[in-house]
Formats: structure tokens, sequence, C-alpha cells
């Protein structure tokens, strides 16, 4: 028998039995979406959040001292207060989706890189979760994550428990929310960005499927029912159904489910047909 | 590992991919060659398990590599086309997709350098995969799929846009993956490529088998065609009388405004003796001589024909 150089060495150890490959597509997501225009988002999307501990702080302590008191009058820190940071931080986080996630499926279109992967033992779902965490991360470092630390301060500073026994399902509220809305963005995020082959088209996709209704719904705000339209403001209904709130427009909630399950069913649909190792030509 | 394929068929709507297969691999070196669109790069796809048989199936040991991942870990697959992040680094490139397949960071870098080192990168390692040659992108490609010691091993036309140093290293390498006992499919439309490395090949052509076996019997079967050879020389007229004295020659066209004629003849090594020998006796220039037959699609041609 002939010997050869052993120039390709083998190996003889476990591979995982199930490589938990879409927290590997989430970590290389998040590094790579890091760019300037991201912190740049990321620093404006926390000045709100250090007005919001500014005035927390200041009911918390100084609730005794009435001239403060006057700076901050109307400022009840309850749940609407929460919900409140989470409506204003919802404008920036549509901005985050598109600078984060538009990119996200469309290079790997562009460059090809879908039958590398799925050369590897990773599935679709593996694959759009991946993905999926990358948003989801960045989105919730602008939203949820502010609103608990905000959340934990007014515990922290209140003399006694009356807040948490008040306010004890805010905290639920305060990630079911962020976590809704990601979920719902992140899936037409990437739907589109998996449309498009590269972030600039896809970018300018999703800002059009965004911002224009929204716009719209503001122009034609006399048509009833017209907030449809708008994945802005079915999102801020929702925001509201989970903080127990007066809703904030005229469509009923059954109208608003089917709106947000068509936007989830179709991006799903999507993926399914453009997320696969190798396109079909027809 | 044995690849057993069974009655496999592609179809893109109405259009067939690929047509009724049935053939097994068996480890060692195997190439698959087919002129371009002949449906090598489809039938490696579902080799890989990442298209669906429109009907039949693949199996990998007896387990069917559709949806089945687990599999994907004992399979290196190197794609035709570039498919990676340009701005990534070869080294990042080879790392990711070790992760991916379920290594440990550790073993993931261990793994990445030696690979690298293999393919002979190990200079432009850190540099941006966009700026690499397009030999340097194959040989990162090839990197990524060899880099988790795969026991199967796919390569469509790696040896595209390769140096010839580079070139020599593949193929040696994949001559050394198939005596170690590893099952490796190679993918080619350059008959001799193919047969540096390896003697049993598959010929396929619109989507159909057309020969599998060893590629010197294949080889015999098309020396019984014969071969064409253009020649363009000064004086058309003499060698043309003076070959058609030739038994061996089966026809000549000539083209006296190009000073070209074309000869068929169905003892090519004869002939290419002989024909220096009657341009010396005659004084006849020859300027250029080819045979435009002698590629893969003409073999085809020929065993389609």
């Amino acid at each position: 028998m002939p010997i050869y150089e052993k120039s390709y060495l083998s190996w003889h150890g476990q591979l995982l039995q199930k490589p938990m490959t879409w927290l590997v597509i989430a970590k290389t997501g998040i590094r790579l979406a890091w760019r300037k225009s991201l912190g740049i988002i990321l620093f404006i999307s926390f000045i709100p959040f250090f007005f919001r501990a500014g005035q927390i702080y200041i009911v918390s302590r100084f609730g005794d001292e009435e001239a403060l008191m006057k700076m901050v009058r109307g400022i009840q820190i309850d749940a609407e207060f929460f919900m409140s940071f989470l409506k204003g931080q919802s404008f920036i986080l549509l901005l985050l989706v598109i600078v984060v996630g538009a990119g996200l499926i469309a290079n790997d279109r562009k460059f090809k890189a879908l039958p590398i992967y799925f050369s590897k033992p990773v599935g679709f779902w593996d694959y759009i979760i991946g993905k999926l965490l990358v948003i989801g991360s960045y989105g919730m470092l602008i939203t949820m994550i502010p609103a608990l630390l905000l959340y934990l301060m007014r515990a922290l500073l209140t003399q006694n428990t009356d807040f948490i026994q008040s306010f004890y399902w805010v905290p639920f509220s305060i990630v079911a929310w962020p976590l809704a809305a990601l979920l719902i963005l992140g899936g037409l995020t990437l739907a589109v960005s998996a449309f498009s082959r590269g972030s600039r088209a896809a970018s300018i996709l999703l800002f059009s499927i965004i911002y224009v209704p929204e716009l719209l719904r503001a122009i034609l705000s006399r048509i009833p029912d017209i907030g449809l339209i708008s994945i802005h403001a079915t999102l801020h209904q929702l925001g509201a159904i989970f903080f127990g709130a007066k809703h904030p427009y005229d469509f009923s909630n059954g109208w608003m489910v089917i709106v947000l399950l068509g936007i989830c069913g179709l991006s799903l649909l999507i993926l399914k047909i453009k997320v696969r190792p190798t396109e079909i030509l027809s | 590992m044995t690849i057993d394929i069974q009655n496999l068929s592609k179809w893109y709507g109405q259009v067939i991919g690929i047509n009724n297969l049935t053939f097994a691999i068996e480890p060692g070196v195997t190439g698959f060659l087919g002129p371009n669109g002949a449906g090598k790069t489809t039938l490696l796809r579902l080799l890989t398990g990442q298209l669906k048989p429109s009907k039949g199936m693949v199996t990998i040991d007896g387990e069917k590599i559709w949806n089945n991942h687990h599999l994907f870990q004992h399979i290196g697959y190197c794609p035709e086309m570039d498919a990676f992040w340009k701005y990534q680094t070869g080294w990042n490139f080879v790392y990711f997709l070790l992760r991916m397949q379920g290594f440990e960071k550790k073993e993931s870098i261990r793994k990445t350098e030696q690979a690298i080192m293999l393919v002979g990168m190990k200079e432009a390692q850190h540099k941006r995969i966009g700026g690499y040659s397009k030999g340097m992108r194959q040989r990162i490609k090839l990197a990524q799929a060899v880099a988790h010691e795969p026991r199967i091993l796919f390569l469509d036309e790696p040896l595209n846009g390769m140096d010839p140093v580079a070139r020599r290293l593949t193929m040696d390498l994949v001559k050394q993956w198939g005596s170690d006992g590893k099952t490796v499919v190679v993918s080619s439309h350059i008959l001799h490529e193919v047969e540096e490395m390896t003697e049993n090949i598959l010929l396929i052509n619109h989507g159909r088998l057309l020969a599998l076996g060893n590629i010197y019997e294949i080889r015999k079967l098309i020396d019984t065609h014969p071969l064409q050879v253009t020649i363009r020389c000064d004086n058309v007229d003499v060698l043309t009388a003076k070959l058609l004295d030739f038994e061996d020659v089966k026809s000549i066209q000539f083209d006296r405004e190009r000073n070209q004629l074309t000869v068929e003849t169905n003892q090519p090594e004869t002939f290419h003796e002989r024909l220096p020998e009657l341009a010396l006796k005659h004084k006849i220039q020859i300027h250029s001589l080819y045979s435009p037959d002698e590629n893969l699609q003409a073999v085809f041609d020929y065993l389609v024909r």
C-alpha cells in the first residue's frame, strides 16, 4: 500500500450535535452592522433616556419641593410615562431598523452567499432567527432596555413599595411591546431585504413602506380607519393595548390584528421564496 | 462514504435540468464532465442537498441528503461562482463558516489556519476578499470547503481562474484527498484538467448521463470518430492534392481566399506525424494548425450523434 504525505490531517473530535448556527449568524451580524451612522443613531436615542431619567430623579427625590416640582409639573411616573417613552423611541427604532436590517439578507444575496450558508448545517429558521436577532439586539438596546432601566430607577428611588404594587405589570408591557414590534418590524425588514439585491435599494424600499403611509395617514387623518395603512400607527395602537391606555386611533383592534398578522404572513412568504440556497430562474 | 443516486430528475418549470439519473459514487475522485449548461451544477446542488429533487433521491450512506443538516457536517462544497462577503478577510470568511459547522472558537481558529496554509493563502489571509484575484478567491473558497475536514467534497469548477502553480497545487490536493479515502467529486468542462486528477469520470449533457467509467475507455470510443484539423498555409492547392492520397483522410474542405483547409482524419496521430514531412518535402509554409473539435463539446457531439 502506498504511503502518502499526510498534508491533510483528519480530526477525530466530536462535532456539536446541533450547532447553534443562528447564534453565530447573529453575533457576526451584530458585529458587521456596527458603523458610524449606527453609533450616531444610538447616541441620539439615548438623549430621551437621560431626559426621562432626570425627570424620574427630580420627581422621586424632590417631590416635596414646590419650586422644583413646578419644573416637572404634570409629570406622573405611571404606566403612561413608560409608554410615552417607548412611543418616542419607536420613531428612532424605525430608523434603526432600516440602518441595521436593510442589508442583512440583501448583501448575502448580492454577494451570492446563500449557497455557502446552506451548504453548512444551517436551516431556514436558523438563518432567519440569526438575522432577526441582529435587528432585535439593537432594537432592544434603544427600547426595552432603557425603559426597564427607567422602571428600575423609579422603583429604587421611591421610598416605599407603592410604585411597584401599583405598576407591577408594567415591566411585562415594557418587554412585550418592543418584542412584538421588533418581531413584526424585523420580519418586514428581512422580507424587504430579501427582496432586494443591495442594502441601498432595500433601505429606500423600507423607508417608503414605513414613512410614506405614515405621511398619508397624517394628511388624510379625517378618513376613518386610515391609520391601518401605517405600520407606525398600528404599532402604537398595539402599545396602547399592552399598557392599558386609551387607543390613539379610531380603527378596531380586530382590524389591527388582521393587518399585523398579514404583514407577518406576507413577510414569511417572501422570505420562504427568496431565502433559498439556489435561486430558481424561470 | 458512498453517494447513491436513484432515478434523479429535476425540472425547472417545463425545463428539465436533470433527467432520470441513476448511478453511485464511491470513495476516490470522480470527475463530472459536461459542456456549459449540461447540468453539472444542478447535479452538484442536488447532491449537496441544496436543491430538492423533483423525482428520485440522493442518499449518502443510506441517508437522504435533502433537509438532512446533520449530513452537511460531513460535506464540503466549493461553488463555481463567487459566494462570499467581499468586505471580509479570507481568514474571517473561513473562520465564520467553521463556526457555522459547530466547531468551538479555539478549534475553529486552528482549523482556519490549517486550511489557509493548505491552499497556500497564508500571506493574503488578512486582506479583504474584495481585493483578491480570481485565483485567490478560488483558493479561499476551496479552503472553506475543506476546513472542517469533510468526508465528501464537491468542487464545482475549482480550477477556474487559477494560475499554473495554484492549479498544480489544487490538482495534487484533490488527488491526495482521493487517495486518503475521501469521496471527491470535481466538476469541470475541461477534459484534460479532470484527466489529470482522476481516471473515473461521468459525462453528462442536457441533464442526461452520456458515459460513466474509466476515462481511457471513453477516449477510445471517441478515437473511432474522425478528428477535424484546420490548417492555414501558403499553398492550399498543393497540400490538398497531397493529402488526398492518404487513406486515413476522409474529407477535405478548402478555402482559397483564406488559404485554409479543414481535414477530417480517422487517425489523428498518424496524420500529425506525416504533416511536417509533407510540408518540408513540398516547401509548404504552415502558418497555423488547430483542431476545432478537440474540445469536450465535440466529444459530446460525437457521443450524442
